[in-house]
């Protein structure tokens, strides 16, 4: 080997191993910010679900941001991901997330699969995951980026989500993502008697409140609105 | 000089156009809180035409003629451009809390709109220069071409579709540049003005786009609905109210006020949206189960009134005509004040409209609610007002600076009186978080009772809610043990939880729809006790004190104290917190301050100095108070009084029409005495400030009063009446400007562009600070500022030249 391609082997290589140090720097970059994510935004905001804190850890949210606002894909806001949609602001997901009570063995459906983000930290904790999208372009990519990204729990559906996925019924939780005028029945009937529901209502770009709807052993509904922004209570004590 | 009056006249009305239907069709792409921002915009324009005249006196004088030929077919040229880059700047209003480029977006989009406004604005102080010795003329004709510009605009709304907005105005623009361009008599100059104009015509054909939909910002409802699979427009109706689209779809699923116990199909629908936003749902009458019906909200009065007569606020999609209908109402009265939902209507339901209403007994009245029930002695044993049956737009927060003269004491007031014995007023809001809208419902209930020398208010009201909406029921007389159990029952069965009923038990709250505290109840009880009222309305986070007709701005919820949480939580949790609205006009007034201050004042400033060290004619400071006082009382007194005739004339279009058209028409005639006046002695021209100030006090005092005595009338005698009330303060208004212009114009064109500037930049200050004065003090004060601003210009008049 001449001496001038050893020299230019040797500085290949350098380029190579600094890349690859530059790649693991970002890596470990993206890492700290998902943890920096779950310290600041999440955990102090009072979610202890260990099973959600480790699905936002492990999750890469920036691959599911557009690049237009990947810079942001860490920050403590819900993002636009195109077709009027959002992906959620990270506490929030985390806190929908762990309201469900989900565990290795829930079986859980998502309405609204969006960007595939929220399906893919529920595949982190559940047994299976069922996810319909209404839009055909938004649950395509969702659907190649989630088979990308090895989830292979996560069923995606491009249909209509009111109809729930009865094939697959009943389910232990249902997180509806999309925006809700009303509660589908057939979404109701397809919650596991014990299993729970969990709405956001509010417009995009809002910190949403969230309605949990419980249905009891007999078949009963409850709805329970979540707060999850402080707020001054009233003065009044009783 | 008719083909000077004619081209300034023309100007003036393309101005005034321009920016009316610019609002218009940013309030359709966009939302309300850019006609703020034209606003802003348009008076920005007329500051800066002012400097550039100033800056550039030689050049202007030199090419005066020249400048009006080519900055009239420039404007009909530039006019569809720079809206069609606009709609491809990737500028989203939402994103602004966290990218900064949007920063950057903002400000290109409000440099493309604002262009076509200094042309014009140059254009029109072009004349000013060109005749200084008939300034008063000048301003004469300015001003009745934009009073007419206004009733052109209305015109246009009827009878052209939004599309074609900027394409009428690039015409009028290059109209405007061809009548001032048949001063060239030689045949090629004229050939060369036909094909010129011709050719933008022709432009401005090409660039308009077929429609605006591609344009709409996709977190509106109409974009929404059509990303929805086999979802489409099949009609689109516009006027001045605005535009309306109808959209037929499968999946169309649009039901607020339904319970979570509902487990049939959802009915098949389609739906209805205003201004491309808030979707209201049309249903066939022959296509709905009754369990939909049973399980709505609103069925809570039904269940307690057999066989009402009731009365509907609004048509909405029809739907609370259909569930009274389904309730067995022996009558039905739905007034809808825009007559293109009933078209929209009478051709999209499904079953023969005119059949089903005849069957169904049902009357509509094309009016608005508030002169109807001010001026009708009918009784009704239900009268039902909500978010779905008006059909405006829906965003909360960002209409705080809406005039809103039904939700406010006086106006639950009439509408209790109009109440048969037992009968129910239902009034619904959309639930937020945190509490604010239905806490204000309640408020604003309490104290019409109260205003109505109602004994024990809290025996004649009931608070239910559901997870998405609220509703208020009040009775003119206590509720009977009877009703009351009817509507628990009805409550318990459907899962919508009680806030508040006489003698309720705070256990017998929050129980279907929980919330973490039973803030309802604790509000209605704080609301309800006297002494704790004050003290509750001071410390809630919110403004959730009832609204009234002197600051009737019910979705106004801002308070400064919250304004320190809301810069801590900036770009996280502020948003459900901020109340856009009133937000969005500090930002405006900040921005415009800021903006205008750098094009308009510095230049100003520099100028100024720059004619002092010149040693030519000295322009006093009392010089620049005068200017200064007449741009802001002019725009608080013009604003001011538009927000009263709303609630004369109860419609905003005509109010705002006749308001700003006769205030600007009447003013030019009144600019005409200017003249006459500038050559009387000091004592005679100080006579209109003082009689303006003597006016704004006496419409501040007995404009209310007045409207109440005849606020019966038929809507063109009050049509009428408003013109002849606003007429003599109009007269006056239109003298001190061209008085002033006349004084300072031999002194040169630089103090002409700068009193001319001087004027625009606090226009622009008084249009946007007129809704925060009003939300703050209340229309009265408002008026009662803009007339004491007069007395503080002639002090400047007097201290100039006495």
């Amino acid at each position: 080997m001449k001496k001038s391609t050893r020299v230019l082997s040797i500085l290949f290589l350098i380029f190579l191993i600094g890349n690859q140090f530059d790649y693991l720097k970002a890596a470990d970059s993206l890492f700290n910010k998902r943890r920096e994510m779950v310290e600041t935004q999440i955990k102090k905001r009072g979610v202890k679900d260990k099973a959600a804190l480790k699905a936002m850890l492990s999750v890469p949210r920036h691959k599911f941001v557009p690049p237009a606002h990947r810079a942001y894909a860490y920050a403590d806001r819900p993002l636009p991901i195109g077709h009027g949609q959002t992906i959620s602001q990270p506490y929030i997901v985390a806190l929908m997330t762990s309201i469900l009570d989900l565990n290795s063995e829930s079986v859980v459906l998502e309405v609204g699969t969006g960007s595939g983000y929220q399906a893919a930290i529920l595949s982190g904790i559940c047994k299976e995951v069922y996810t319909v999208e209404i839009i055909p372009t938004l649950g395509k990519n969702a659907d190649a980026l989630l088979k990308g990204l090895k989830y292979g729990n996560i069923k995606v559906r491009i249909g209509d989500g009111y109809y729930g996925w009865e094939e697959y019924a009943p389910f232990d939780g249902i997180m509806v993502t999309a925006a809700a005028t009303y509660i589908p029945p057939s979404l109701i009937k397809q919650l596991k008697p014990g299993g729970k529901m969990i709405i956001p209502i509010g417009g995009v770009f809002q910190v949403q409140r969230l309605m949990l709807i419980t249905k009891k052993q007999d078949g009963s509904l409850t709805s329970e609105n979540i707060i999850p922004v402080r707020f001054v209570p009233l003065t009044r004590a009783d | 000089m008719i083909i000077t009056f004619l081209t300034l006249f023309l100007a003036a009305v393309t101005f005034l156009v321009y920016e009316i239907l610019l609002m218009k069709t940013l309030s359709i792409v966009g939302w309300s809180h850019y006609a703020y921002m034209v606003v802003s915009l348009s008076m920005l324009g007329l500051g800066f035409s002012g400097v550039i005249l100033g800056l550039f006196p030689k050049f202007f004088r030199q090419n005066r003629d020249i400048c009006i030929l080519i900055g009239g077919f420039l404007f009909g040229l530039i006019l569809p451009l720079t809206f069609y880059i606009n709609q491809k700047l990737p500028l989203n209003y939402l994103y602004l809390v966290w990218d900064w480029r949007q920063f950057i977006y903002v400000g290109v989009s409000y440099f493309l709109y604002g262009i076509p406004f200094l042309i014009i604005s140059v254009i029109l102080a072009i004349f000013f220069l060109r005749h200084p010795k008939r300034t008063n003329q000048i301003y004469s004709v300015n001003l009745l071409g934009s009073g007419f510009g206004v009733f052109c605009a209305v015109v246009i709304m009827h009878y052209v579709q939004p599309e074609k907005y900027i394409f009428v105005c690039g015409v009028l623009g290059a109209l405007m540049a061809f009548i001032w361009g048949l001063r060239y008599k030689k045949p090629n100059k004229r050939l060369i003005l036909s094909f010129v104009f011709i050719t933008i015509l022709l432009i401005n054909f090409f660039l308009i786009p077929s429609s605006l939909i591609q344009y709409i910002s996709e977190y509106k409802g109409l974009p929404s609905l059509l990303r929805l699979p086999e979802t489409k427009i099949i009609d689109t109706y516009f006027n001045p109210f605005g535009c309306l689209h109808v959209v037929e779809g499968e999946k169309i699923r649009i039901a607020s006020g339904l319970s979570i116990t509902y487990k049939e199909r959802m009915p098949l629908q389609k739906a209805i949206t205003f201004d491309a936003d808030a979707p209201s749902p049309i249903l066939d009458p022959g296509n709905i189960n009754s369990a939909f019906f049973e399980d709505l909200i609103f069925s809570a009065a039904y269940n307690v009134k057999s066989k009402p007569k009731v009365l509907l606020i609004g048509a909405g999609g029809f739907a609370n005509a259909l569930l009274a209908n389904y309730h067995n109402s022996r009558y039905i009265k739905v007034l809808e004040i825009n007559p293109k939902v009933i078209t929209a209507l009478e051709k999209n339901m499904a079953t023969s409209f005119c059949r089903w209403i005849k069957k169904a007994n049902v009357k509509i009245t094309k009016t608005d609610a508030r002169s109807y029930i001010e001026k009708s002695q009918e009784e009704f044993d239900i009268i039902q007002m909500d978010p779905a049956g008006t059909l405006t737009s829906s965003a909360s927060g960002l209409f705080a600076q809406n005039e809103d003269y039904l939700n406010t004491v006086e106006s639950y007031k009439l509408f209790i009186r109009r109440l048969a014995p037992d009968g129910m007023f239902m009034i619904s809001r959309w639930m937020n978080t945190p509490a604010k809208d239905g806490i204000k419902l309640f408020a604003t209930g309490v104290t019409a009772l109260e205003e109505l020398d109602i004994e024990n208010p809290q025996n004649n009201l009931v608070l239910i809610k559901n997870w998405d909406i609220i509703t208020l029921l009040i009775k003119k007389d206590p509720f009977t043990a009877a009703e009351l159990k009817n509507i628990k029952n009805f409550c318990d069965k459907k899962h919508f939880d009680i806030s508040y009923f006489p003698g309720i038990e705070k256990s017998q709250t929050n129980r279907f729809h929980i919330l973490p505290e039973p803030i309802y109840y604790l509000a209605a009880q704080s609301i309800l006790n006297k002494q704790e009222r004050e003290d509750f309305f001071t410390n809630y986070i919110f403004n959730v004190r009832p609204a009234v007709d002197n600051k009737p701005y019910f979705s106004h919820f801002f308070k400064w104290s919250a304004l320190p949480y809301l810069i801590k939580t900036l770009g996280r949790e502020w948003i459900p917190f901020a109340e856009y609205g009133y937000l969005i006009l500090l930002a405006s007034f900040i921005q415009s301050l800021v903006v205008g201050g750098l094009l308009i004042l510095l230049p100003l400033g520099i100028l100024v100095s720059k004619r002092g060290k010149e040693n030519s004619v000295k322009f006093k400071f009392n010089t620049w108070l005068y200017f200064i006082f007449l741009g802001l009382s002019f725009m608080i007194l013009e604003m001011g009084l538009i927000q009263k005739f709303i609630l004369f004339l109860h419609n905003p279009i005509y109010s705002a029409s006749i308001v700003i058209g006769s205030f600007l028409t009447i003013s030019g005639i009144g600019s005409m005495i200017s003249k006459k006046l500038f050559n009387n002695k000091l004592k005679y021209q100080l006579i209109p400030f003082i009689l303006i100030t003597i006016l704004a006090v006496l419409y501040a005092c007995f404009l209310d009063p007045l409207f109440s005595k005849l606020m019966g009338l038929n809507i063109y005698i009050k049509l009428l009446l408003s013109i002849i009330i606003i007429a003599p303060l109009a007269l006056l208004l239109g003298i001190p400007f061209p008085l002033g212009m006349q004084k300072i114009s031999p002194t040169g064109e630089v103090n002409t562009g700068i009193a001319w500037g001087c004027n625009g930049f606090f226009s622009v200050m008084g249009a946007i600070l007129t809704p925060i004065l009003a939300m703050l003090l209340g229309s009265q004060i408002v008026i009662l500022i803009g007339g004491f601003g007069y007395l503080l210009a002639m002090l400047m008049w007097k201290l100039k030249f006495d």
